[in-house]
């Protein structure tokens, strides 16, 4: 989808149509991220990612508008049901990016139906969506972006070279601004130019990653789509992430943040009834990053206890003034929840989530949460 | 594979923090859709000319049907709230 949370907005407020606006995050117009804006406003130079205060200093005439998630889920999962009819290997890679296997079909009925998802989205939803057909997933990914706004972009086989051979290697997903310096420092600024680097130098570099390089430089990705029937498979870790408005230091608005997102993938846990045995926890600063997992004994999911688990790790970090961007917390080694304890405090404490969990289910989600969330949550 | 309900703003009511009114609505029920027609605010009859957008949303065990529609000459963003069966008009 085109520039989605912004396009999704335009169609429900018709007054945004042709005006420059963002999309942050609610209440925090001077302190968060653009996570969407409209065409008219990267015309200005905004793009997501950048801070919303910068943005509007591009553009100070610019409309923030709050972003309302139920509005985007809700679509993007209508939009899923649309491709799933089309076949059985459809994959959703994130709330606005989709990869639908066509294969057997020939190139013109992939076109065909390409044409026909983009005006269905259109027609149904008000908003412009964007195709790559091409012989593998990244390779599509890359020709869907290029072809923005509104387009699709068909690669043959014989096309992929030709296609990479000029674009800018910071437009591969997946390589950010540490490799694209690095690879500028050796003076490779193309795929193509990538593509003629000695392989192996860029493997004894970068290890996998450098295979990765040398395989998508030359076109070949062997990933394939998934079934979207798997979506229903019982997840193999649950996780969840927030890039923070402004950086922080360790105390207790991180610890506030650590607890929240272990709530929320405690939540998760509980609700498909799982447990895990394995925490991780990821910070990320302005330029490095801390991740770590740890294996415990027991299975927990108990928010408190994926809580301390991470805390435990933080303390692993020996982190002196690092400013976080980002956290995310990570829970896995999962498997299905044994529904017995052995001491009555474990039961009173599983009780007591049931109840917050029945509360929070009837009520809505954060009708109950812990008090010390409250710190970081409004 | 992505999961939506791994946005952590996922989790918070599309209304949060928004201020709504309470508003009579006549509404259409066909065909399992609903289609908002008009709505009295503050004694004026506002008539639906258009539907922009529609979408639901979940609180707790209870669905938010959402509509932004707009009359001759504003934008309003009204909803059904199905588990208390009333209709509100959203004022900020």
């Amino acid at each position: 989808m085109d520039a989605f949370f912004a396009s999704v907005e335009q169609a429900a407020n018709p007054v945004y149509k042709g005006k420059p606006f963002l999309v942050g995050s609610r209440g925090r117009k001077f302190h968060t991220v653009v996570a969407a804006c409209s065409y008219e406003a990267k015309a200005f130079g905004i793009h997501s990612g950048m801070a919303t205060k910068e943005a509007l200093r591009l553009c100070p005439w610019a409309e923030f508008v709050p972003a309302d998630s139920s509005k985007y889920v809700y679509t993007s999962d209508r939009i899923e049901e649309i491709l799933k009819v089309y076949s059985d290997r459809m994959e959703r890679a994130s709330i606005d990016e989709f990869y639908l296997d066509l294969s057997p079909r020939d190139l013109k009925t992939a076109i065909n139906i390409a044409q026909e998802i983009k005006s269905r989205i259109k027609n149904t939803f008000f908003i412009t969506a964007s195709a790559g057909i091409a012989p593998s997933k990244i390779i599509a990914k890359m020709a869907a972006k290029a072809g923005k706004p509104d387009g699709l972009l068909v690669l043959e086989e014989k096309d992929v070279l030709p296609f990479l051979e000029n674009l800018p290697i910071e437009k591969v997903p997946g390589i950010g601004a540490h490799l694209k310096g690095y690879l500028n420092n050796i003076s490779v600024f193309t795929c193509g130019q990538l593509r003629r680097v000695d392989s192996l130098e860029l493997i004894r570099r970068f290890g996998k990653v450098g295979l990765w390089m040398v395989q998508v430089s030359s076109g070949q990705d062997d990933e394939e789509v998934g079934y979207w029937q798997d979506e229903d498979l019982p997840p193999k870790s649950v996780s969840h992430s927030y890039t923070l408005a402004k950086a922080i230091f360790r105390g207790q608005d991180l610890e506030a943040w650590i607890l929240m997102l272990s709530e929320m993938v405690a939540f998760r846990l509980r609700k498909q009834g799982l447990e895990s045995r394995v925490s991780s926890l990821y910070l990320r600063g302005s330029e490095t990053a801390f991740s770590r997992e740890k294996n415990f004994q027991s299975l927990t999911a108990d928010p408190a206890r994926i809580y301390e688990r991470n805390l435990l790790i933080l303390e692993s970090f020996r982190l002196k003034n690092f400013p976080v961007r980002a956290l995310g917390v990570c829970a896995s080694a999962l498997a299905p929840a044994q529904g017995f304890y052995l001491f009555p405090a474990d039961q009173k404490r599983r009780s007591l989530l049931d109840a917050v969990d029945s509360i929070n289910q009837r009520l809505g989600d954060w009708s109950i949460y812990p008090a010390a969330i409250s710190r970081v949550k409004n | 594979m992505f999961n939506p309900q791994a946005r952590w703003d996922r989790n918070l009511p599309a209304d949060a923090g928004d201020k709504s009114e309470a508003v009579e609505v006549t509404a259409r029920f066909i065909k399992g859709k609903i289609i908002p027609l008009c709505f009295i605010l503050k004694e004026n009859r506002c008539n639906i000319s258009r539907i922009n957008y529609s979408w639901t949303a979940r609180k707790g065990r209870g669905l938010i049907y959402y509509f932004s529609v707009s009359d001759k000459s504003d934008d309003y963003r009204i909803f059904l709230d199905a588990e208390a069966m009333s209709w509100r008009l959203l004022t900020e």
